[in-house]
């Protein structure tokens, strides 16, 4: 039977896990291309923060510690399929991992600010986004399906992110009672 | 602020939309560009909100459909979705299940063996340690794994380990001996390639990296390969063995005890008119008891006096060689780890070879931990260096002076000296080696010569 302690060990580790979970998620998706290998190594480095829980030094930085693991299984995955899936090299992925632990903290509040954005984009920018982040198509794909060019595409693509930013950045602005 | 042709570039990169040399020049472009890896991280952070929320929509949208139309099954591209989706769920929700369990995650107990070193991996590698799901990356050596299923592992450098758990592990590159007793039947070694699941045996996997080329060897009882790329298995038992390699999945064969090669090895490759002479003889002077090697011709320049100092000799026999015909020649030496002395104590090392002149004194391998008969008289013939913590790989040297060394003594057995110049900056430092005309894979010393025409 769960006791007290284990209750308040889990308590500590969920709510440091909704902290950290978007840095980690974002490193995952940064570091390997295809979404669903990202999902997999995603969903491995959240089991393996659960099971090694018990190492974890309170000293140190939470988030800190579970992008050094999903460090360690970014590179498993790398050797799994091959160096030429590789997008970032060792230091280059210590350098991402650095700057994400440096990044806002209100990470849920640019989530849920996100979904008013995407809420006013234009139809055919979030047709855009549909095919990129739902189907996981490529340039050439969305060019194709779009009747446009790849490089089109890409420029479009590039715009609608901005939009995206700079939306979020306002939605932000707005709940900051300074 | 980063200019918007960089912006895009960063993004195709996150997209996945770069050729390799492209995609490698942006990587190399980021190592000292702070302001870019910053604005790539806000920008990552969009990027997996913008994969979860979009695929939520998505299935939001089919279910609302769903129930429009009383669907009652889903279609299969929303059940894909689904569990994609579903997967960062059920890994959050799994934290409490996993964490309820036990405060004791570990299932393997490390026991190392022989000059043992490790890499970066995300686990302990002290002796004794316990350990749970990880990685492990042995650089060198053997290392022993004590599973709690009862089955046991030797690693066998390089190799890289992902331990899942008591009966799971994944072998990514490198090699794994097991003897697996009835508690742990079923037992499973995960290759890029294929599954290996033992039935009560003892059996060896390797694994070459990059190509993910697996061999499993069953030295006793049973052995099932599952393939990854399909839905077939092929059973070893006692005696057999099996490759996969490219797009073959292999067959069982008899052979198991067959040497076969677990690290690959490039070959000296030097066009046509290149004639490749190995050593007929080659041996290194010094001795410290147990630090010795058959295979490596080891080198050191300690700052003890004495047989501390390791000093290679090599022979090659220039008796077919024209002297007049002789336009190029290289000396190629394969350096690989010896396992002794600490790399941090030795500096960029400079090593320069000598050839023996004048009255060379007869000499055969019998020198080898031994001493050199007699002190001839030498010649530089050239040098190279070998950086820092480097202990691996080729080294050439391809002076004028080893042309002319050549020239002068075709047609005759000669002898060179290998020697490194470089001193430990304190006791206890590394010793160098490179393969001697012994070693089981890698080249033997070569010196190629490239001869003109007649």
């Amino acid at each position: 039977m769960e006791n007290r302690s284990d209750t308040e060990k889990l308590e500590r580790l969920t709510r440091l896990w909704l902290e950290a979970e978007p840095a980690v998620r974002a490193f995952v998706f940064a570091s390997i291309s295809s979404f669903a290998d990202a999902e997999d190594v995603a969903q491995k480095v959240a089991l393996t923060v659960a099971r090694r829980f018990h190492e974890y030094d309170a000293e140190r930085s939470f988030q800190a510690w579970a992008l050094w693991l999903a460090k360690s299984r970014v590179i498993d995955h790398y050797r799994v399929v091959g160096r030429e899936k590789l997008v970032f090299s060792e230091p280059l992925l210590d350098q991402l991992s650095y700057s994400l632990v440096t990044r806002q903290p209100d990470q849920s509040d640019r989530a849920a600010a996100m979904e008013e954005c995407i809420e006013k984009l234009p139809d055919k920018s979030r047709r855009l986004l549909k095919l990129r982040y739902e189907d996981g198509a490529s340039a050439d794909e969305m060019a194709t399906s779009l009747k446009s060019t790849a490089g089109s595409i890409r420029v479009l693509l590039h715009r609608v992110r901005n939009l995206l930013s700079d939306c979020i950045q306002n939605e932000m602005r707005k709940g900051d009672p300074c | 602020m980063l200019n918007e042709e960089r912006q895009r570039e960063l993004d195709r990169l996150l997209d996945g939309d770069f050729e390799d040399a492209d995609r490698l020049r942006v990587q190399a472009s980021l190592e000292d560009d702070q302001e870019a890896i910053d604005w790539l991280a806000d920008r990552a952070l969009m990027h997996a909100n913008l994969r979860r929320s979009i695929s939520r929509r998505a299935i939001e949208a089919e279910v609302a459909t769903a129930e429009r139309d009383t669907i009652v099954s889903f279609p299969r591209p929303l059940i894909r979705k689904g569990i994609a989706i579903a997967a960062g769920i059920v890994a959050l929700l799994a934290l409490p299940l996993w964490f309820q369990r036990s405060d004791d995650t570990t299932f393997v107990t490390l026991e190392q063996s022989r000059s043992a070193l490790w890499q970066s991996g995300d686990l302990p590698t002290a002796n004794g340690s316990r350990l749970g799901e990880g990685t492990l990356r042995l650089v060198q050596g053997l290392a022993t794994l004590h599973f709690d299923s009862g089955a046991e592992v030797i690693l066998e450098a390089p190799a890289t380990l992902i331990l899942t758990d008591e009966m799971n592990c994944e072998l990514t590159n490198g090699t794994a001996v097991s003897d697996i007793p009835d508690s742990a039947l079923g037992f499973r070694i995960k290759t890029p390639r294929a599954d290996v699941v033992d039935y009560g045996t003892r059996f060896a996997v390797s694994v070459h990296e990059g190509t993910g080329e697996t061999h499993t060897q069953v030295m006793e009882g049973k052995v099932q390969v599952e393939y990854a790329e399909s839905d077939r298995i092929v059973e070893l038992k006692t005696g057999q063995r099996n490759t996969v390699a490219g797009e073959s999945t292999g067959e069982a064969r008899d052979g198991a005890g067959w040497e076969h090669l677990t690290a690959p090895v490039m070959p000296l490759d030097f066009g046509p008119g290149w004639t490749l002479l190995e050593t007929v003889k080659d041996a290194y002077t010094g001795y410290v008891h147990g630090h010795n090697s058959a295979e490596l011709l080891c080198v050191k320049n300690a700052i003890q006096t004495g047989l501390i100092n390791r000093v290679p000799y090599l022979g090659f026999d220039l008796s077919h060689i024209d002297p007049q015909r002789v336009d190029e020649a290289e000396l190629s030496l394969t350096f690989s780890p010896t396992g002794w002395g600490l790399a941090s104590s030795v500096p960029d090392a400079t090593f320069s070879i000598f050839g023996l002149v004048g009255n060379v004194p007869e000499w055969d391998e019998s020198i080898l931990h031994g001493e050199f008969p007699g002190e001839p008289q030498v010649v530089h013939l050239g040098s190279f260096e070998v950086p820092q913590g480097v202990q691996k790989g080729r080294f050439q040297v391809d002076s004028k002076a080893l042309v002319q060394f050549v020239r002068d003594h075709a047609g005759t057995e000669i002898s060179l000296k290998v020697v490194r110049d470089t001193q430990e900056t304190e006791n206890g430092g590394l010793v160098h080696g490179f393969a001697s005309r012994r070693h089981p894979v890698l080249p033997a010393p070569t010196l190629a010569i490239r001869l003109a025409t007649e």
